[in-house]
């Protein structure tokens, strides 16, 4: 999948870090001072790094557990995200990430054990209250977990820290890291879904609908919580049929009794992140609708975007109660 | 565009064969070589001389987003002398500075730490090539160009067990020449990663051919052509502009119009 690796000197003695570059014994392996060297600087263009991104081995220093945005949570008061990973080995066109970062490396921090003290530091804080920690904003969660390992080593130091969820966002169909493993009830793992033909126009390299589903119906039938993510929904001149073909298809074949959330949420994006990834891919449709912008995010405009969460809101109470339902409201 | 730069003739020889080049005995500034598509200038040794050849190239060929390829000796301590290598980090010796030119090319092929030195060095540093240009060339020539377009290639002149001494022009070419195949490989692909940043558009071309645009209008024009394209796209535009539109400001109007009722469909 990589053919290069940069590794930051102070972690290339990690036990982590050892167990990946075994696997790169003939690729290019690259020390750097500090994964930044590589990935901030101006002058680099992320679609054509996309072609053949790195992998950047690092050590995350710093703030390492965030509030979550508001307008985003599922069910809790207290939402914060945290962010091993720095973009995805996916490349779906209107992921945010390629409007926000210059490099399209991925960048794996292999200090999971601080950002694990560090949730246990922010649960404390709260007396008990649940609180949610999101991991995939800034890349899927387990796609690349046969490498990061980054599941089976999260997901059990949870089991001390009572009040605090973990959700873990991914496209992926990797889950045999938690079939392995005992279930964690506080652990919900949420799959992104858009309809099959917007998902094969936007989401490149991802696994298709069918692949998913089977992921998610395995982890279902061992226990775990699982939640779904309509979020973006992207417009279209035939919405309404292909999110009602992707429900029906969805709940033909997942439990829907026991899904733990569902969000959903229209395609909005920062301004500034648009005009950057209109900049990349100019001839992309997506980008190419008429759009509004509204306190610096672009979107498909508020009476649109009412009417795609309304619908999409409506089909789902077909199937689901309405107290899993979680619309994505930019605050 | 793809630009090669080289500090000495020798190291230029066996390019110019390669591609073709016919010197420019215009330019008077610097030794240049030229054919469609291909310039080649040669700086002289040194980061000064280096990064004055690159801004100059960059601001004589008005080029967007050219390639540029930096092809030299380098030494190393114990690769073979006549090995290839890219460079895949670049440190400057003198600031610390370091660059990390991506590696996106298939196969993809040897490469190497270089660092840039001022004085040629009698030493060589343990896991690295060692030259005189590349951190100059990098940073200059990455101003102009995305840093995926910017690359070193370098083949080894000496090492632990040949030393560096004055090299006879020819010895340099006999080095450089085996690695014509590889380098024009090498700056093809280069060449074709390239085409993701340019979108050329011939249509643009003649609809501004027949109306007058302000520099702002014809900004306007092309996203809005970039936009009919994306959601209308074996249809000509050229096709499609009614017959009634008689100036750019009528064109932009449609357009927009147009457009804005126009929704994708899966």
């Amino acid at each position: 999948m990589f053919t290069t690796l940069y590794i930051e000197e102070a972690v290339k003695d990690h036990p982590r870090v050892l167990d990946i570059r075994k696997r790169f014994s003939k690729r290019q392996i690259i020390e750097c001072r500090h994964y930044g060297e590589l990935f901030n600087p101006k002058h680099q263009n992320f679609r054509i790094q996309k072609q053949q991104p790195a992998l950047v081995l690092a050590y995350k220093h710093g703030e390492r557990v965030l509030p979550a945005p508001a307008g985003y949570g599922i069910g809790a008061k207290h939402n914060y995200y945290f962010s091993h990973m720095l973009n995805c080995i996916y490349d779906c066109r209107y992921c945010f990430l390629q409007g926000m970062y210059r490099s399209a490396h991925t960048v794996l921090f292999v200090n999971y054990e601080d950002f694990l003290q560090d949730i246990r530091s922010v649960a404390r804080r709260h007396n008990g209250e649940s609180v949610h920690f999101f991991s995939g904003y800034d890349g899927d969660s387990l796609a690349l977990e046969p490498l990061s390992q980054f599941a089976r080593s999260f997901v059990p130091g949870l089991s001390d820290i009572p009040n605090a969820w973990l959700e873990l966002r991914t496209k992926s169909t990797q889950v045999r890291q938690l079939l392995d493993m005992d279930v964690a009830l506080q652990c919900v793992t949420a799959f992104s879904f858009t309809p099959e033909p917007i998902a094969k126009a936007t989401e490149h390299g991802t696994p298709n609908l069918t692949q998913r589903i089977e992921a998610m119906r395995k982890l279902q039938r061992q226990g775990w919580p699982v939640g779904l993510r309509l979020d973006p929904l992207i417009d279209c001149t035939n919405f309404e049929a292909l999110y009602r073909d992707l429900l029906e298809t969805l709940f033909r074949s997942i439990d829907s009794d026991n899904i733990h959330s569902i969000s959903f949420g229209p395609f909005r994006m920062p301004a500034g992140f648009f005009e950057q990834m209109v900049k990349l891919y100019p001839e992309e449709p997506l980008f190419a609708q008429s759009m509004s912008v509204n306190k610096g995010m672009v979107s498909y405009g508020t009476r649109r975007e009412q009417e795609m969460r309304e619908l999409l809101h409506t089909m789902l109470l077909d199937y689901v109660a309405p107290e899993i339902l979680f619309p994505c409201i930019n605050q | 565009m793809l630009i090669i730069h080289t500090a000495l003739h020798a190291e230029a020889r066996a390019l110019i064969e390669l591609f073709g080049l016919k010197r420019q005995h215009d330019i008077r500034q610097f030794a240049c070589f030229a054919a469609d598509r291909v310039f080649l200038i040669e700086s002289g040794i040194g980061k000064t001389d280096t990064a004055t050849a690159v801004g100059w190239a960059a601001a004589y060929l008005q080029t967007e987003q050219p390639v540029w390829l930096n092809v030299g000796m380098a030494g190393h301590a114990n690769i073979d002398v006549g090995g290839l290598r890219m460079a895949h980090r670049i440190e400057d010796q003198a600031s610390g500075q370091r660059f990390y030119p991506p590696q996106l090319l298939h196969p993809v092929p040897a490469s190497d730490n270089l660092i840039t030195v001022e004085q040629a060095a009698h030493e060589y540093p343990p896991d690295a090539m060692v030259d005189m240009e590349a951190s100059a060339f990098i940073r200059s020539a990455s101003r102009f160009s995305s840093i995926e377009l910017v690359q070193s290639v370098k083949i080894i002149s000496d090492n632990l067990q040949h030393p560096p001494n004055r090299m006879k022009a020819a010895e340099v070419e006999a080095l450089m020449s085996p690695h014509m195949i590889q380098i024009d490989r090498i700056a093809q692909q280069l060449l074709e990663l390239r085409q993701l940043l340019i979108q050329e558009n011939r249509q643009a071309d003649q609809i501004l051919e027949r109306w007058h645009f302000s520099q702002y209008q014809r900004n306007q024009l092309k996203r809005l052509l970039q936009r009919y394209q994306a959601l209308n796209r074996d249809d000509s535009i050229l096709d499609a502009i009614p017959e009634n539109i008689t100036n750019s400001k009528h064109l932009i109007k449609w357009l927009n119009e147009s457009l804005d009722q126009t929704t994708t469909q899966y």
